[in-house]
């Protein structure tokens, strides 16, 4: 869902790039002087990860493709600030060299994907009864936080696209979240599908994103 | 041991590659769908700045013929550079704090 130049406006395009800088340079500060030794080679790992697996389309319905997101996936096992970093460092490379996503829109597919992306769906596990308690509850609240993290951040690249005048919103909105409901459903059992794994190889690291706040 | 650890990782990261390039689907995803529908898809400008600006467009190597080759090889160069990134952004990040724990022990305690 990577935004390419054309489609926004620059009133958007300036409200986006403000966000998105904002919140990365929060998220800087946030983690500066939190990361332990372990974290900074994870981080490294998660973010080669996700960016392999944003390539791989795989056709969903009606002759359209999607692909994993995966920020509901590093917020979960980094936390949300540094999640936000990584996802911004994977779009920020996917756009310059890469091609995917404008250089104009790069504000916009910063805030969809580094930022909403992370957040829309990791408060569900973080509330607190959910937290450690059943496995099968847990995983739950895995799947529909990858979920919503798919369906959020589409829904606001309609608002995007409508806010520069190129859609009508309601259309748009209709569109944009009736197959990336889809898409979110492939995301969520992925992802729960991951979890599984790294908490049957690597529990300990389930654990760390557990612990931080 | 680490030595090991690194190994499988780079064998994860080739065989993920790979699987990119041979099965990843040509469609168009859900937004490049939307916008064929809402008949907006021709608005793209395909390369604003020039098309030599990016090193691999279209996540293909380019000078290379095969398909299957080009993509993996795109797709190993991106794992290779944002891991390069992360970690090169990480490390300074840490850094900060053994700076400022040197300088200023005090206001850390007070924060702490």
């Amino acid at each position: 869902m990577h935004i390419p130049d054309g489609f926004l406006d620059p009133k958007t395009i300036l409200l986006c790039y403000g966000i998105s800088a904002g919140w990365i340079s929060v998220a800087l500060k946030r983690t500066k002087g939190r990361l332990g030794e372990k974290m900074v080679p994870m981080m490294g790992v998660m973010g080669a990860f996700i960016f392999a697996a944003q390539m791989f389309n795989f056709p969903i319905a009606g002759g359209t493709s999607g692909h994993l997101l995966g920020s509901f996936l590093a917020a979960l096992l980094l936390g949300v600030w540094e999640g936000s970093t990584v996802m911004a460092a994977v779009v920020i490379i996917q756009c310059l060299v890469f091609q995917d996503g404008g250089l104009l829109s790069l504000g916009a597919n910063l805030l969809n994907i580094a930022i909403l992306g992370t957040i829309s769906g990791l408060w569900i596990v973080k509330l607190s009864p959910l937290r450690n308690q059943r496995k099968r509850i847990f995983l739950s609240a895995c799947g529909t936080g990858a979920w919503l993290s798919v369906v959020i951040p589409a829904a606001a690249c309609a608002g995007e696209l409508s806010l520069s005048g190129v859609a009508p919103w309601k259309t748009t909105l209709i569109a944009m979240t009736g197959i990336h409901a889809l898409i979110g459903a492939v995301e969520a059992i992925i992802t729960i599908l991951i979890i599984v794994i790294i908490d049957k190889i690597r529990p300990d690291l389930l654990r760390i994103s557990a612990t931080t706040p | 041991m680490k030595s090991r650890r690194i190994s499988a990782g780079f064998l994860i990261a080739l065989v993920l590659c790979l699987l990119v390039s041979i099965f990843s689907s040509e469609l168009p995803d859900g937004m490049e769908m939307v916008m064929e529908k809402l008949g907006i898809s021709d608005r793209q400008q395909e390369t604003s700045p020039s098309p030599d600006f990016y090193p691999l467009p279209e996540y293909r190597f380019p000078r290379i013929k095969s398909p299957i080759a080009s993509t993996a090889l795109a797709a190993l160069a991106g794992m290779a550079v944002v891991f390069g990134a992360v970690v090169a952004i990480g490390t300074l990040l840490r850094k900060y704090k053994s700076a400022e724990k040197g300088s200023s022990d005090n206001q850390m305690g007070i924060k702490g």
